[in-house]
């Protein structure tokens, strides 16, 4: 091991204070567990949202991430995005936001709270992985509700994001279900950039609030790395998912394509809006097939008729 | 390109939502037995489920997810411009239930609803008691009351006997005019066979040639399963209702209508028949380019989807009073 941040950032069911930025990780490339689960890539980016150090750690390890420079602790590849947040809702849903806002809405996949949580009763065993299908903010008693659209095995909890540490010393402990400090501001701001099909939360039972000071940043790296196959088929589950999902856009080629004849031809505004139209349709009607693409036998400059015929002909071959 | 597959997706109704104020209704709970093996979610509103932003219709279609709530006031409506009044003064529609099992491309449920999630109240009682105070209000002369208008209610009768009660009003009520349109097919139907069919409660089904339903109206019964259904309603005494709507412009459309009209007629006689309706096809504009938008490779959305006044009243009206007399069609006429 190699590189590992010596600080440690405690989990929120912990009374311990909170030191240091979440930046000051490195990521040691682990490889035992990567090859338990087959990642295929995707043109879109899955982003990961980690609030703990050990937590991103064990995600960048096992996806084989490079630390981004600059501020923000951003970690990446061709087809994964990581943010490890730092602990609390607030940081959490700023960095996400701030990670979320430098894609378009058409290049965002799954968008994943992947973490540690402490459990309300012995119901939920340590090291278990939960799908969450309900993020409840104690604090603003708002609900969230991710889509449920993926076939699963995991089983599933209700999560509660809380404000201050729970423990056994918590003057109002929740009676069911997870508790942590995140989720909650990580699920407002995705919802910011991606619909609720796209939002994913899921979460590892670290502690059952009792004896939180035994979850030290290697149980954490442990339990997180333990269970990256699993969340990596649930959220690969959800990308080919999402990969069915709503109309295909026009792609940079396609607007080179249409850039190319406004400039040659001077289609008005009008008619670039209309023939950009008719090209979603076809792209969408008949996916993988070429562009039928029309020959005119005029050069260009035309005339105003000219122009008008062309663009009717260069419709209708899209419409058919 | 239309991807219904549905590998990799949880199966339908998985999770079913259900307001933390009807957890408890004897409805609800028949509801829920009927899903043992789902997930149930304890929620606060249907709309934190059903209204949320950048929902995706389309996915959501491969692994629909059902909430049970309360309906709350007002529980009934005025029709809008585009349904047929079919004589009748000032009808009203009321939503025991939101969202649709089928997926048929020119739905306005598509322009209308973020979600394909189904809502089904579960206060059925309180919408009928609205009804008959509207009834009421208006000295009990004849109502037309839609209770399919936002949804296929028929088609949606496994889940939970949400057409009996109705049923019932209808016999209470006699100038209560209940229409249920539908496109279930026969499976639906039997399971409310055994009720006795007052005359003022009217199965309405939307029938459409069977290459256009075939091409637009997805996981829809086929045109001969919805004609059987109707066959065996009408001999048990039910009143039906046909409804030739939309009536789409696509190619040998009149043709298409044709060889429906003389299927069906062949099928059902006409002197049977509560009535007939028919419409072309057409939908608020909002609701167009949000459909629009989201069906690109649906080509009805980006062709002349207006027929000629020409054809459609002398080709497919024509047609269609060569088997039913005229007064027995109601046409649907623009407002505007």
């Amino acid at each position: 091991m190699e590189n590992i941040c010596t600080c440690f950032h405690p989990r929120p069911f912990s009374s311990a204070p909170i030191k240091g930025p979440a930046e000051q990780i490195d990521i040691p490339i682990k490889t035992e567990y990567r090859h338990a689960v087959m990642i295929t890539t995707s043109t879109k980016k899955t982003v990961f949202v980690t609030a703990l150090p050990a937590e991103g750690k064990a995600v960048a390890a096992f996806l084989q991430l490079k630390r981004r420079p600059g501020g923000v602790s951003v970690f990446e590849n061709e087809s994964f995005v990581l943010a490890v947040t730092g602990v609390g809702k607030t940081r959490c849903a700023a960095v996400t936001a701030a990670v979320l806002s430098q894609f378009t809405k058409d290049e965002i996949g799954a968008v994943v709270n992947v973490g540690i949580a402490g459990a309300t009763d012995d119901a939920h065993p340590i090291g278990e992985l939960y799908l969450i299908h309900q993020i409840q903010d104690a604090a603003a008693a708002r609900a969230y509700f991710p889509d449920m659209l993926a076939a699963s095995n995991l089983p599933e909890a209700m999560l509660i994001t809380f404000d201050r540490v729970v423990d056994e010393f918590h003057q109002n402990p929740p009676q069911d279900g997870l508790v942590d400090m995140e989720a909650a501001g990580f699920y407002e701001a995705a919802a910011l950039f991606a619909g609720p099909h796209q939002i994913v939360c899921l979460k590892i039972v670290s502690d059952h609030l009792k004896h939180v000071t035994s979850v030290t940043p290697d149980h954490v790296d442990r339990l997180v790395t333990e269970a990256m196959p699993a969340v990596m088929q649930h959220v690969q589950t959800i990308n080919a998912c999402i990969a069915q999902s709503g109309p295909r856009e026009l792609n940079a080629t396609h607007r080179l394509y249409l850039e190319s004849l406004t400039e040659q031809y001077r289609f008005t505004q009008t008619q670039q809006s209309m023939l950009q139209e008719a090209l979603r349709r076809y792209i969408n009607a008949y996916p993988g097939l070429d562009i039928p693409k029309i020959q005119l036998e005029a050069p260009p400059p035309l005339t105003k008729n000219q122009r008008n015929k062309f663009v009717e002909q260069l419709r209708n071959s899209w419409l058919r | 390109m239309n991807n219904f597959e549905t590998a990799g997706f949880a199966k339908p109704y998985s999770h079913i939502y259900v307001e933390k104020q009807v957890i408890d209704a004897p409805k609800t709970q028949r509801i829920l037995a009927k899903f043992s093996d789902a997930a149930m979610i304890p929620i606060d509103s249907y709309k934190q489920i059903f209204n949320r932003p950048r929902q995706q219709f389309a996915l959501q279609k491969k692994s629909a997810k059902l909430i049970l709530a309360k309906k709350q006031p007002p529980y009934v409506q005025p029709f809008s411009e585009n349904c047929q009044t079919t004589g009748f003064t000032n009808p009203i529609y009321v939503t025991p239930a939101l969202g649709c099992v089928y997926d048929c491309d020119f739905c306005f449920l598509h322009g209308m609803y973020n979600s394909a999630n189904l809502v089904i109240f579960i206060n059925a009682e309180e919408i009928q008691n609205a009804v008959v105070a509207e009834q009421t209000r208006r000295v009990n002369a004849p109502l037309w009351v839609s209770i399919s208008y936002e949804t296929d209610l028929l088609a949606l009768e496994h889940m939970g006997d949400l057409i009996p009660s109705w049923v019932s009003l209808a016999e209470e009520h006699p100038n209560l005019y209940i229409e249920c349109r539908t496109r279930s097919g026969i499976g639906a139907f039997r399971r409310i066979a055994h009720l006795a069919p007052p005359p003022n409660f009217i199965l309405a089904w939307s029938l459409s040639p069977p290459k256009h339903a075939e091409r637009y109206e997805h996981s829809a019964p086929t045109i001969e399963q919805r004609l059987r259904a109707a066959k065996v309603a009408i001999d048990a005494g039910w009143s039906a209702r046909l409804c030739f709507d939309p009536v789409l412009n696509l190619s040998r459309t009149v043709e298409s209508f044709e060889q429906l009209f003389a299927l069906t007629f062949s099928t059902l006689p006409a002197e049977k028949l509560y009535d007939v309706t028919i419409g072309p096809f057409r939908m608020g504009s909002d609701f167009f380019k949000r459909i629009k938008k989201a069906r690109p490779y649906c080509d009805l959305f980006y062709t002349e989807y207006e027929l000629e006044p020409e054809v459609f009243s002398n080709g497919i009206l024509k047609s269609l009073e060569k088997h039913i007399s005229r007064e027995r069609i109601n046409l649907w006429q623009s407002q505007s």
